[in-house]
């Protein structure tokens, strides 16, 4: 158990994710490069109004090599995916309020990057984010969503 | 192959970018990125004249309507608005898999997670989208079903057609 966007939970993640055989049977094995952003708004606790949050997920040879906190916005080099919500959808997403795919069709989350890739590889894609709405191990110190 | 020259690729265009939804931007990253990858695909693209709507099953307020005009594709949300267009309604995992190849559309219409409306003369036009939107690389190249399960499509439907007049 650890507190969203702490360090802990960001090992916690990678580890669930390559804990996972049914994950592992459907990742692409190229190197994989996502970064997730996390724009804060006025109704998370976590991730305020002007603030952003930014995680790099890397994948290769079928697994996730690294599931780490950004200093800044990634800045595309190299990048193969950008995916872009506010924190409150992330966040309803993480505690398994809200469907990230269905999230995806609204425009909730923006997506950028090679969709031939994502379209090949939607079963992982599908996998990745289930396991991130459904693991029920992330803590919420100042609340959990839905924020009232 | 990206950047394959072709003089000029048809243009696609998403209306109202902005306040669009998250499926029409997928499609339209979509068809530009097959366009702009296989001088096939945009000679395909640039041949294809009418329109089609791709509803999400998650949502079925999610709806876009593609218009094919040679050299000008136009995406547009049309949400719940429902007209004559041929029309393709699956999850997003079923229209993924099609895309792949890794399943069928056939299969996915016969156990209903793909859900096509079209009249007679518009089946043309529905395979030719289908076969565009099909990611050409080996992977995909090695399915048979992608190359037979349109023509299967047409003649389950030309059955269906005869069948219920």
């Amino acid at each position: 158990m650890a507190a969203i966007y702490s360090d802990t939970w960001y090992e916690d993640m990678k580890a669930l994710i390559n804990g996972s055989a049914e994950f592992r049977a459907k990742a692409p094995t190229q190197h994989t490069v996502m970064t997730l952003e996390v724009v804060g708004d006025d109704q998370s606790p976590y991730v305020k109004a002007g603030k952003d949050v930014h995680f790099l997920v890397v994948l290769d040879g079928g697994a996730v090599v690294e599931y780490r906190p950004l200093a800044a916005r990634h800045d595309g080099k190299g990048l193969n995916f950008r995916f872009t919500a506010p924190a409150t959808v992330w966040e309803g997403v993480a505690a398994g309020l809200l469907d990230p795919i269905t999230s995806g069709l609204r425009g909730q989350i923006k997506i950028r990057g090679d969709m031939r890739f994502l379209m090949q590889n939607a079963d992982a894609v599908k996998i990745l984010v289930d396991l991130y709405g459904h693991q029920g191990t992330t803590e919420w110190p100042l609340g959990k969503p839905p924020y009232s | 192959m990206v950047g394959a020259s072709v003089s000029e690729r048809p243009r696609v265009e998403l209306l109202d970018a902005d306040s669009a939804s998250g499926l029409a931007d997928l499609l339209h990253q979509f068809l530009e990125q097959t366009i702009e990858a296989s001088d096939e695909k945009a000679e395909a693209a640039r041949a294809l004249r009418g329109k089609v709507v791709v509803r999400a099953a998650e949502d079925e307020d999610i709806a876009v309507k593609i218009l094919f005009e040679g050299q000008r594709i136009e995406l547009r949300d049309v949400g719940a608005q429902r007209d004559s267009s041929p029309g393709i309604q699956g999850d997003f995992l079923s229209v993924a898999h099609v895309t792949s190849g890794e399943e069928s559309p056939l299969a996915l219409v016969l156990s209903r997670r793909l859900r096509v409306s079209f009249g007679l003369l518009q089946i043309p036009f529905l395979v030719r989208v289908l076969l565009l939107m099909r990611v050409d690389d080996g992977r995909a190249r090695r399915s048979p079903w992608l190359v037979v399960a349109p023509l299967l499509l047409l003649v389950l439907a030309l059955l269906l057609y005869f069948m219920t007049r």
